[in-house]
């Protein structure tokens, strides 16, 4: 273990200390407004690069733009941004109000973030942007716009050519709970990691149904898978309201790595009795591979709660019926040994043992038989033979598995889609 | 000392390991966060942008001729000036604002359906930087209508009509042009287009003994002549085109178009540590960026990873907004360090409607080859055999071809 810590580490950290470049691109810039029902706000991404031409920011000419020069031309920065930018609502040209001056850093380097809040004579029925920023300097210069209406985003690309951009606002949000429910299902569904990760996390428990029964196997199971959907529950929402944002390929070589740890315990234990505390912390890291569904949808107030908790819900949903499905068949495997050897006599004994609803695993007819007798090679003939054989064995298949992926996603050599 | 006492403390030791692990990757998470979304800097010495220091004389001469202009507004020699520097250095940096801005000056031309000669030279060549080769060519073609003898119109007529796989026409241009002029460029320009016309061995020794003989004293002009001859070289599979390249080089060190086709040639030499060396610093051009990645994956350097990430932000920004600057770079991106041979076919074939240079060619069969996509290699290898193009690369691929 200490060996594949010290292995799998390096990269990752070679990847989160890698800093930015910057490079030559052409001239966007990037602005975002947010009607939800109380106000509506914006945020607008200029480039250094371009408020360099425009006002001037590099003061003392040495060719490197710091914060302290952009910090000093504040306010030249936010007359001329907003004096090329309007935006109207239904009653009137509404004021762009600054709030806040921020930096970061995109694809082609350094960019001044300009937070504000919009004033409006009324509450407005429809948004008109007017953006006429920089085209005269570069006609090239283009506005990337999106305007979110509680969740729904709007987008256009602006330009000379096309300056301006209208929307009409919705009514209430309906589209919602419903479709981020199915989200949550497809998500899970067509995702292999979260599968896998349940698996390797599931197997123990169950290994150990016949011995333990199927009821208790099934509700410790369900409490791993419960703590494991919050978990995650927590780090999609964060996400989604990019308090935390984590590239995919750091998130998907986390996940990785967790499925590597969690099947390395399976075949050699030293997790110990906090299977559900690891349930819960790797729940957190799956949960930030989840927030690309959700992050570029901008969802805020009710609609963001709604589609949060359509999303876990569908999550957790197909979570517990797969785990049912694989319990049962698990119970049947394990039932079938006792079946098998009670078929010759006392069949209708054994079948008054099953559980009720769920299986009935005396082999009665032709059609039962041939099923029980298919089934009957994959019965573990013992506990030892799951813990010694099946589980290591399968366990090492997904570490071996899962350790490739990690180092491909670190190394991103991205061989594997 | 007890077994399964030891056994315990082994197990606790690894078990903080693990957490410690646990905690790192989450801190590490979260540095990495602050840094990807908008925050307020700390620190007012924070650098967040590198940009050409005032110094620099070029910048110094656009900034003297923008205050000149902004007391003369609309002067027509004043903005010819300025564009032209501006274009000027959004080809030697590769920086697409810079282009942009050379048409901002333009901007009571732009649209002009029949501005003065001079300007509608200086269109085009925006254009030509911008890939917008049909209207760049209508210009030239007005502006040839009226000015039969102009000698820039002519070349960048060439370069535009070769760059589009119209070797006629660029042809004709050529021979316009020795016609007026009979230089280095003129000799340069019908040897580059001879070569990819059946005519390869010829135009190699005339542009060897031109480039040698009565050698260009403006340095881009011999570089560009000599990279020209590295290329033909190059297809023939004449290890000459190392010193070629270097020569051209040797006379324009910075010259992208140059570094760019001699790191090609160096990877596919099996050099990579060279071009490592060679791009060293330059990686906020993309074209440059993509090679450094390439070598880094050849040289099996892990520092490849992140340049992956970079480029393929670089690409996304461009694609946000309609660009298609980078469509060839971008397939050989999806198909080399990506594995994506159908993306990076559509690309390839994209690019294909736009540019058909043999480098182009090059990179649309071996997307196809990489798809298994039939009909794609049918056209390369049709378009190959009708111009006559001599390129053992492009051979040797098509050779293997299931056709």
């Amino acid at each position: 273990m200490r060996f594949l810590v010290s292995v799998l580490l390096a990269p990752l950290l070679t990847l989160i200390l890698a800093a930015p470049a910057s490079a030559h691109l052409a001239s966007d810039s990037y602005l975002r407004i947010e009607a939800g029902d109380q106000a509506i706000t914006g945020q607008w991404d200029i480039a250094l690069r371009d408020l360099d031409v425009a006002v001037g920011l590099d003061a003392n000419g040495d060719g490197d733009i710091t914060w302290g020069e952009v910090k000093a031309k504040r306010r030249e920065i936010e007359v001329y941004a907003f004096s090329h930018l309007t935006i109207g609502g239904g009653g009137g040209d509404c004021t762009a109000n600054p709030t806040a001056l921020l930096a970061d850093q995109h694809a082609d380097g350094g960019y001044a973030v300009l937070r504000f809040d919009l004033a409006c004579p009324a509450r407005p029925a429809a948004l008109t942007v007017r953006y006429r920023l920089l085209f005269d300097l570069d006609p090239t210069h283009r506005g990337l716009l999106t305007i979110s209406d509680r969740g729904v985003a709007h987008t256009a690309i602006l330009g000379p050519e096309r300056t301006g951009y209208s929307v009409a606002f919705g009514a209430a949000q309906t589209a919602g709970f419903l479709s981020f429910l199915r989200l949550g299902v497809d998500h899970i569904v067509s995702g292999r990691d979260h599968l896998l990760f349940l698996a390797v996390l599931l197997m123990p428990a169950l290994g150990a149904v016949r011995r333990r029964g199927i009821w208790s196997s099934l509700l410790e199971a369900g409490a791993l898978l419960s703590l494991f959907t919050a978990a995650h529950a927590v780090t999609v929402t964060l996400a989604a309201l990019r308090v935390i944002e984590v590239p995919a390929r750091i998130s998907e070589a986390a996940i990785a790595f967790s499925i590597a740890v969690t099947a390395a315990d399976n075949i050699r234990p030293f997790l110990g009795n906090r299977r559900s505390v690891i349930a819960f912390g790797f729940g957190l890291i799956h949960g930030l591979g989840f927030a690309s569904a959700l992050g570029p949808l901008a969802l805020h107030g009710w609609s963001l709660i709604a589609a949060l908790a359509g999303f876990n819900l569908g999550i957790e949903l197909v979570q517990l019926t797969l785990a049912l499905i694989a319990f049962a068949l698990a119970y049947m495997i394990a039932k079938t040994k006792s079946a098998v050897i009670a078929s010759g006599a006392k069949q209708s004994r054994v079948t008054s043992t099953g559980s009720p609803g769920l299986l009935r695993p005396a082999p009665t007819g032709p059609l039962r038989r041939a099923i029980w007798g298919a089934l009957r090679p994959l019965a573990p003939r013992n506990d030892v033979f799951w813990g010694r054989a099946l589980l290591p064995l399968t366990s090492l298949v997904i570490l071996g598995f899962s350790a490739y992926w990690f180092i491909d996603r670190s190394f991103l050599l991205v061989t594997m889609p | 000392m007890p077994d399964s006492l030891h056994q315990r403390s082994a197990v606790i030791q690894t078990r903080t390991k693990a957490s410690a692990f646990l905690l790192l990757a989450a801190v590490s998470m979260a540095v990495r966060s602050v840094l990807a979304g908008p925050s307020i800097p700390a620190d007012d010495s924070l650098v967040l942008q590198r940009v050409l220091p005032t110094a620099d004389p070029r910048l110094q001469a656009i900034r003297q001729k923008t205050a000149a202009l902004a007391q003369h507004p609309g002067d027509p020699g004043l903005s010819l000036d300025l564009a032209s520097r501006q274009l000027s250095v959004g080809v030697a940096e590769a920086d697409p604002r810079f282009v942009g801005y050379a048409q901002g000056t333009l901007a009571q031309w732009w649209r002009d359906p029949d501005p003065p000669v001079p300007f509608r030279v200086l269109r085009a060549r925006i254009l030509q930087a911008q890939h917008d080769f049909t209207a760049a060519k209508r210009d030239l073609k007005a502006v040839l209508a009226i000015e039969p003898n102009h000698v820039d119109a002519h070349l960048v007529l060439a370069g535009v009509s070769e760059t589009t796989g119209d070797l006629t026409a660029a042809r004709a241009a050529c021979d316009d042009l020795a016609r007026i002029r009979p230089t280095l460029a003129a000799t340069a320009c019908t040897a580059s287009v001879d070569s990819v016309s059946g005519h390869a061995d010829q135009a190699y020794m005339a542009l060897e003994t031109a480039t040698a003989r009565a050698p260009s004293r403006d340095p881009s002009l011999q570089c560009w002549a000599l990279t020209i001859l590295a290329e033909i070289a190059e297809r023939r599979g004449d290890p000459a085109a190392d010193r070629h390249f270097k020569d051209a080089l040797a006379a324009s060190p910075a010259d992208i178009y140059t570094l760019t086709a001699y790191a090609d040639y160096l990877l596919d030499q099996k050099r990579p540590a060279e071009v490592t060396k060679l791009l060293a610093g330059k990686n906020r051009i993309d074209a440059l960026l993509l090679r450094l990645a390439l070598a880094a994956r050849d040289t099996g350097a892990a520092e490849a990873g992140p340049d992956v990430e970079e480029l393929a932000a670089r690409y996304e920004a461009a694609r946000t907004r309609g660009e298609q600057l980078h469509l060839r770079d971008e397939s050989r991106f999806e198909l080399e360090l990506r594995h994506q041979p159908q993306r990076a076919l559509e690309l390839a074939r994209q690019n294909w409607e736009i540019q058909r240079t043999p480098l182009d060619a090059r990179l649309y069969l071996a997307a196809a080859l990489a798809a298994n996509d039939a009909p794609a290699t049918r056209i390369v290898a049709d378009w190959s055999a009708s111009t006559g193009l001599e390129d053992r690369t492009l051979r040797g691929m098509l050779a293997k071809a299931p056709l």
